[in-house]
């Protein structure tokens, strides 16, 4: 009787604990898809944006400036 | 944003007298087909292809803070029609905005031989506004605080990704939190 009880603790802990770890790996999936760092993959992005600015498609925002029109709720 | 129609160049605005001439005075123009001198650590860009989505909603409605927290760095917002552009040539982009794109100015190489570092918010993965907005403050937190940083993709792992073991404990302290509040 102990040995049953012994071993669905056990069982139940380990459930409890992969549940946990899954969990945990899903939500730092989550932290990375959110907070993204630059690399290989967004080179052509940020030479993109690069090129914009050098060329003067973008213009520094500043304070006094309305958000383009197309972009406003 | 978007270059004016009439082209007008801001130096002759700043002629006319007025307080928002004043005002005009402070943007900063590169001299055409250079690349700005810039004594700053990031350049901010702001992607919205104009999707009607929670978090498209919460970054509009809270622009004048995400401003507030740019202090020095040149901050650059792309029109829709730019928006849409960049992510169609750039699929890795799609599904993800609005998207806050910052990049560290600071030149290192790594292992690839690349040039460039930073980071990006993809708000458009969340769609609670809560969310959004507690991950918009968290960034700006970061950007705010860690602008000295000598290795900012590091700081993002272990602050942001919450890597490592302390990283799990916070991530666990935080999912019982969501839970407790409902």
């Amino acid at each position: 009787m102990e040995s049953i009880s012994t071993l669905l603790t056990t069982t139940l802990s380990a459930i409890v604990l992969s549940v946990m770890a899954i969990e945990i790996k899903r939500r730092k999936k989550k932290l990375r898809e959110l907070y993204d760092v630059l690399d290989h993959e967004h080179r052509d992005v940020v030479h993109q944006l690069d090129r914009m600015v050098e060329q003067g498609q973008l213009k520094r925002f500043a304070l006094f400036h309305t958000l383009p029109d197309d972009i406003e709720s | 944003m978007t270059t004016k129609k009439d082209s007008t160049p801001v130096r002759k605005k700043r002629m006319r007298n007025s307080p928002k001439t004043e005002a005009q005075t402070l943007a900063i123009e590169p001299a055409a087909g250079t690349l700005p001198q810039e004594p700053y650590r990031f350049r901010i860009f702001v992607i919205d292809s104009g999707w009607k989505s929670p978090a498209a909603q919460v970054v509009r409605d809270n622009f004048s803070m995400i401003l507030s927290f740019q202090g020095r760095d040149p901050f650059y917002v792309l029109s829709r029609k730019q928006s849409s552009n960049i992510i169609r040539q750039n699929p890795v982009l799609a599904g993800k905005d609005p998207i806050i794109l910052v990049r560290d100015l600071v030149q290192t190489l790594d292992d690839n031989g690349e040039e460039f570092h930073g980071f990006h918010l993809n708000l458009g993965v969340l769609h609670k506004p809560n969310q959004v907005l507690d991950a918009l403050r968290q960034f700006l937190q970061f950007l705010t605080s860690h602008r000295n940083s000598t290795n900012i993709e590091r700081d993002i792992r272990e602050k942001l990704h919450r890597d490592g073991w302390a990283g799990a404990i916070e991530v666990i302290r935080a999912g019982a939190q969501e839970a407790m509040s409902g």
